[in-house]
C-alpha cells in the first residue's frame, strides 16, 4: 500500500501575546489508500491544527516550525498558493464540524452546489449541474433531491445539511476527505447515520479519510487506525482493534475508561481529571505526567520518545525498556 | 460614596492615559466648557457691544477671530455662545435622561400593558426624523429657552427610552435581582438600588452620544431661526447671520462652525470610547475582530523570523 | 396565503395605529396649548372673518371628539386644509415641492451608497492598515460635521472661490451637486461603517472559512459569500436614511435655497402659517413611516433567513 498522506515531524506554533504556543509538536501521521484514520484527542490537543495544516488554511499567527505534509508524494507546505487552491476541493476536501454554519445562509443549496462545481469541475451549464447535484444528493441518502436543491440552509435540519455538505465534498471524487468532528454538533441518532454514511462513502468511492474526533466511540466504530493526540503530541497509535482492546498509554486507557463509563451512564461524561499543560510554557518532562496515575520520577524530569513497533507506537516510559 | 467617586476618577485617569482618542475628546470638551464658563474673565469685550467702526475685521491681535457685521468681537461671542449651545444641549439631554430612565425603567421592569403603551408612544415619536420633531415641538410650544430645551429633550428621549428599556429587560430576571426581591424589598428599592446602577454601563455612553446629537439639533434650530435668536450669541444662529457675509468674510463662517463641529466630534469620540470600555458586548466584538485580517486563513509562515532566511 | 403575505399584512396593519397616533399627537398638541387654537392656526393678526371661516372649516364650535374624528378623516385622505398665506390647499403646495425633495434625497443617497459601500469594502478588506484607519477617522469626522456648516463650506469653496458650481437654487443638474454632497455626509459615513463591520463579521463566519478550504477562487468568495452577505445588513441603513432624507432635509434645503418641502416648512414657520406647518409635519411622518414599511418588507424578501 502506498500512503496518500504522510505527515512527517510536523511542528506548528501560534504567535500569541504571551509567547509561542506550541500547538503541534513533532507529529508523524500516515494515511494509506482507502484507509480511514482517526485522530483522537481533547479540545486544544492540536488535532484541528493538523487538519488546517493539511488544507493550508492556518490563521495568520501560525508558524510552521518544521515538517512536511506529503500528499501523493508532494510536499503541500512548499506548494504555491495557486497550486494549493487547485488541490483544495479537488483532491482533498473537507467535511466541517458544524453543518449549521458551514453553508452560506443567503444562497440556496443549488447555487452553492453549482458554484462549487463550476469552479472545481468546470461545469457551467445550470441543467448539467443540477443533474449531477441531484445524483450526488441521492447518493448521500437525501430522498427528494429536487426539492432540497431549491431550499435555503435554514430550512434544512442539521443532519440534512451535513449530508448536503458531504455530497458537495465528494462531488469532485477527492482522494482524501478531512472530516473535523463531523458529528459532534448533531443529535445522537443522526450522529450514527452520518457516520454510517461516511463509512459507506469510503467503501464506495474508494477515498481515504482523516476523521478528527474527541469521541473514542466514534473512532471505534469508524476507523482502521487511531492516532491519539495529547498536548500537541502523538502519544499512541495503532490499529483500532489493538488500541481499544489493549491500550498502552495511560492517557488512552483513561479515555477508553471514560468512553465506556459514558456509554453506561448515558452521556454523563467525566473528563480525565486535571488540566492539560500550558502549551506556551511546557513542562520539561512528559506532558501527561501531571495527570498520570502511573507517573514516576523520570516522567517529571525527562521527555519520553515515541516508541515504534510495527504500526503501533506509544510515547511513555513504561514501554521504553521493552523496546530497547 | 467617596470611594465610588475616587474609583470613577481613577478609571477616568486610566482611560485618558490608555486611550488617546478618548483623551483628545475628553480634553477638548473640558477646554470648551472651561473657556465658555470663564468667558467674562478671558475676554475684555462685551458680546453685545456694537462697534460699527470696527465691523467685519479679520483676525488680528486685538480680535483673534476678527469681528462680526456689527463690530462685536467674534472670539468673545463664541465663548459666550458656548454657554448657550452647550448649556441648552446639556439641559435637554439631562431632561431626556430623566424621561428615558423613568419611562424606560418602568416599561422594562413592569412589562405588560404599560410597556405596550410606552412602545407605541416611542413608535410615534420615532415616526419623525429627530430634527423635524424638534422643529414641530419648538414651533408649536412657542418660543423660549425652556420650550427649546423641552422640544429637544422630547426629540432625543425615544432613543434613551429604548436603550434603558432593553437594558432593564436584560437584567430584571437575573438571579441576583430576583434574590433581592425575594428578601422582601420593594420594587422602588430594587429599581433604585440594583436595577438602575446596573444599567449605567449602557446609559452613560448613550447619553454622551446623545449630547452630540443634541448640540447638532440646538445649533440647527439656531441656524434655521427657530431656536435662539440674535443678538444672543449661539453658535448656530451666529452661522445663520454669517451667511450674508459668506462671500468676503469667511472667518465668520469658519470659527462658529468649527466650535460646533469640535464639540460634536468630541462627544461622539468620548461616547464611542466609553461604549467600548463599559459595554461588554461591544468589547467582545472588537476583541474578536482585531485579530481578524483578510488573508485570514493564509497564515502559516515557514519557521520563526530568525530562521526565515531559508525560505 | 404565504408566510410572507401574512407578514406584509401584519406589518401594514401595524402602521395604522402609529399613523393615527402621529395625527392624534399633532391634533392635541395644537389644542392643548394655551390660547385659542384658531389664532394659532390662522396667526395672531387674523381678521374676524378668517377666524369664523376657520371655526366652521375645522368645526371648532363642535365638541372635541367630533372635531377629532373630522380631523382624522380629512388628514387620512390627505386633506390638510388650506393655507392662509397662499390660499392654496396644503397638499397642493406640498406636492408642488415634493419632487424637488425627492430629487435631492435620491441623488444624495446615490452618492452615499456608492461612496459608502466602496469605502466600507476597501477598509474591511485591509483591516488594520493605513487605509482602514484613514476611513475610520474620516467617517467619524465627516459624520460629526453639522450639515449647515458643511454646506456653507462647500458653497464657499466651490461657488465663491472656485466659481465652478452654483451656490444655490435649482435649474440645472449642476445645481444638485453641492446640496446632495452636503446631504450625503451622514448616510455615507454610516453606510461605510456598517459595510465595514458586516464584512468583518462575515469574514469570520464558518462558511467563508469552508469556502476557502474548498479552494474556491478568492474573487468568487469575496463577491458571492462576503460582500453579498454583508450588503443585506446595509439595506436597512440605506432604507432608514432614505426616509430621513426625504423628510428631514430641512437644513440642507435652507442652506442651498432648494425649494423642497423642508424649505417650505421653514418658510411656513417664518410666516406663522400653522395649517401648512401641521400638514407638512404629518406628511413627513407619513413618508417616514411608509419608507420604513417598504424597507422592512424588502428586507424580508431579500434575506432568506427571515423569509420564513
Amino acid at each position: 500500500m502506498s500512503a496518500i498522506l504522510a505527515i512527517e515531524s510536523l511542528s506548528i506554533a501560534y504567535q500569541t501575546e504571551k509567547g509561542l504556543l506550541r500547538a503541534v509538536d513533532n507529529v508523524d501521521l500516515r494515511i494509506e489508500d482507502r484507509e480511514i484514520v482517526c485522530l483522537v484527542g481533547e479540545s486544544g490537543s492540536g488535532k484541528t491544527t493538523v487538519a488546517n495544516t493539511i488544507l493550508r488554511i492556518l490563521p495568520p499567527n501560525a508558524i510552521i516550525l518544521d515538517g512536511r505534509v506529503l500528499f501523493e508524494g508532494v510536499d503541500l507546505l512548499n506548494m504555491e498558493e495557486e497550486d494549493m487552491s487547485k488541490i483544495r476541493g479537488r483532491k482533498i476536501n473537507i467535511v466541517p464540524q458544524n453543518p449549521s454554519t458551514a453553508l452560506n445562509p443567503i444562497l440556496n443549496i443549488e447555487t452553492q452546489f453549482c458554484e462549487f462545481l463550476k469552479h472545481k469541475k468546470g461545469i457551467r451549464e445550470r441543467d448539467r449541474c443540477r443533474e449531477i447535484a441531484i445524483d450526488l444528493l441521492g447518493r448521500v441518502g437525501i430522498a427528494d433531491p429536487e426539492r432540497v436543491l431549491k431550499l435555503y440552509p435554514h430550512q434544512l435540519s442539521g443532519g440534512m445539511k451535513q449530508r448536503v455538505l458531504i455530497a458537495i465534498a465528494i462531488s469532485t471524487s477527492p482522494r482524501l476527505l478531512v472530516a473535523d468532528e463531523p458529528t459532534s454538533m448533531l443529535d445522537a441518532t443522526i450522529q450514527s447515520q452520518i457516520l454510517d454514511l461516511l463509512l459507506d462513502i469510503n467503501r464506495r468511492e474508494g477515498l481515504s479519510m482523516l476523521l478528527i474526533t474527541h469521541d473514542l466511540g466514534v473512532a471505534m466504530s469508524a476507523c482502521n487506525r487511531i492516532y491519539v493526540m495529547y498536548a500537541g503530541e502523538i502519544v499512541e497509535s495503532g490499529s483500532t482493534e489493538r488500541v481499544i482492546s489493549k491500550p498502552l498509554h495511560p492517557y488512552t486507557i483513561a479515555l477508553i475508561d471514560n468512553a465506556f463509563l459514558s456509554f453506561k451512564s448515558q452521556g454523563i461524561k467525566r473528563a480525565v481529571s486535571g488540566e492539560p499543560p500550558n502549551l506556551i510554557d511546557l513542562p520539561s518532562g512528559c506532558r501527561f505526567s501531571s495527570r498520570c496515575p502511573m507517573a514516576f520520577d523520570k516522567c517529571v524530569k525527562e521527555r519520553p520518545n515515541l516508541v515504534q513497533r510495527g504500526i503501533d507506537s506509544v510515547r511513555c516510559f513504561l514501554y521504553h525498556d521493552a523496546s530497547a | 460614596m467617596s470611594t465610588r467617586i475616587a474609583y470613577t476618577l481613577y478609571s477616568l485617569a486610566r482611560m485618558i492615559r490608555e486611550d488617546r482618542y478618548f483623551a483628545a475628546g475628553f480634553i477638548t470638551i473640558l477646554v470648551v466648557i472651561i473657556l465658555s464658563a470663564a468667558a467674562s474673565i478671558i475676554s475684555p469685550y462685551d458680546p453685545y457691544k456694537i462697534d460699527l467702526i470696527n465691523k467685519l475685521r479679520g483676525p488680528s491681535p486685538e480680535h483673534p477671530m476678527g469681528t462680526d457685521q456689527l463690530g462685536r468681537d467674534l472670539f468673545t461671542r463664541i465663548l459666550y455662545g458656548g454657554r448657550y449651545t452647550l448649556f441648552l444641549s446639556a439641559s435637554a439631554v439631562l431632561l431626556a435622561l430623566v424621561i428615558g430612565l423613568l419611562v424606560g425603567t418602568l416599561s422594562g421592569y413592569y412589562k405588560g400593558w404599560l410597556d405596550l403603551i410606552v412602545q407605541r408612544f416611542v413608535d410615534i415619536l420615532m415616526s419623525f426624523p429627530s430634527i423635524i420633531l424638534a422643529i414641530a415641538l419648538a414651533t408649536m410650544l412657542g418660543y423660549g429657552l425652556e420650550t427649546l430645551v423641552i422640544a429637544v429633550a422630547i426629540a432625543e428621549s425615544p432613543f434613551l427610552i429604548r436603550v434603558v428599556r432593553a437594558a432593564v429587560i436584560s437584567i430584571r430576571d437575573l438571579p441576583y435581582i430576583e434574590a433581592v426581591r425575594l428578601m422582601g424589598y420593594g420594587d422602588l428599592y430594587v429599581i433604585l438600588r440594583h436595577v438602575i446602577p446596573n444599567i449605567m454601563y449602557v446609559v452613560i455612553p448613550q447619553v454622551t452620544l446623545q449630547m452630540g446629537s443634541a448640540i447638532l439639533i440646538i445649533a440647527a434650530l439656531g441656524f434655521l431661526g427657530i431656536g435662539i435668536k440674535p443678538p444672543t450669541p449661539e453658535w448656530g444662529s451666529m452661522l445663520n447671520e454669517a451667511r450674508a457675509y459668506l462671500m468676503d468674510y469667511p472667518h465668520l463662517l469658519i470659527f462658529p462652525g468649527l466650535m460646533i463641529f469640535l464639540s460634536i466630534v468630541s462627544f461622539n469620540i468620548v461616547g464611542e470610547s466609553l461604549k467600548m470600555r463599559l459595554d461588554p458586548k461591544a468589547r467582545s466584538l472588537i476583541g474578536s475582530r482585531s485579530r481578524l485580517v483578510w488573508g485570514l486563513y493564509r497564515g502559516g509562515r515557514r519557521g520563526l523570523d530568525e530562521r526565515n532566511t531559508s525560505y | 396565503m404565504g408566510v410572507l403575505t401574512v407578514y406584509i399584512v401584519k406589518r401594514v396593519l401595524l402602521v395604522l395605529p402609529t399613523l393615527i397616533g402621529v395625527i392624534t399627537m399633532i391634533f392635541f398638541l395644537v389644542r392643548i396649548l394655551p390660547g385659542d387654537p384658531t389664532h394659532l392656526l390662522a396667526g395672531e393678526q387674523a381678521s374676524p372673518e378668517i377666524i369664523e371661516r376657520l371655526k366652521a372649516e375645522f368645526g371648532l364650535d363642535r365638541p372635541i371628539y367630533e372635531q377629532y374624528i373630522l380631523y382624522l378623516k380629512s388628514v387620512l385622505t390627505l386633506d390638510f386644509g388650506t393655507s392662509y398665506r397662499t390660499y392654496t390647499p396644503v397638499i397642493v403646495e406640498i406636492m408642488s415641492r415634493f419632487p424637488n425633495t425627492v430629487i435631492l434625497a435620491l441623488s444624495a443617497m446615490l452618492i452615499a451608497i456608492f461612496a459608502g459601500i466602496a469605502l466600507g469594502i476597501v477598509s474591511a478588506l485591509r483591516v488594520g492598515s493605513v487605509i482602514d484607519r484613514a476611513v475610520i477617522i474620516f467617517t467619524s469626522i465627516y459624520v460629526s460635521m453639522p450639515v449647515f456648516w458643511l454646506g456653507l463650506l462647500l458653497i464657499y469653496f466651490f461657488a465663491v472661490q472656485l466659481k465652478i458650481l452654483p451656490a444655490g437654487g435649482i435649474g440645472s443638474p449642476a445645481h444638485v451637486i453641492l446640496p446632495s454632497l452636503a446631504l450625503s455626509h451622514t448616510p455615507l459615513s454610516y453606510i461605510a461603517r456598517i459595510t465595514r463591520e458586516s464584512i468583518l463579521e462575515t469574514l469570520s463566519q464558518e462558511h467563508v472559512r469552508l469556502a476557502i478550504a474548498r479552494g474556491l477562487p478568492l474573487r468568487s468568495i469575496l463577491i458571492n459569500h462576503v460582500i453579498r452577505n454583508s450588503l443585506i445588513n446595509v439595506i436597512t441603513v440605506i432604507g432608514y436614511f432614505t426616509g430621513v432624507l426625504l423628510g428631514g432635509a430641512v437644513v440642507t434645503e435652507t442652506v442651498f435655497a432648494w425649494p423642497g418641502i423642508g424649505r417650505l416648512l421653514i418658510e411656513s414657520i417664518a410666516a406663522r402659517d400653522y395649517i401648512m406647518i401641521q400638514g407638512i409635519v404629518i406628511f413627513i411622518a407619513m413618508i417616514f413611516i411608509f419608507v420604513n414599511l417598504i424597507v422592512d418588507i424588502t428586507y424580508r424578501i431579500i434575506d432568506p433567513r427571515v423569509r420564513l
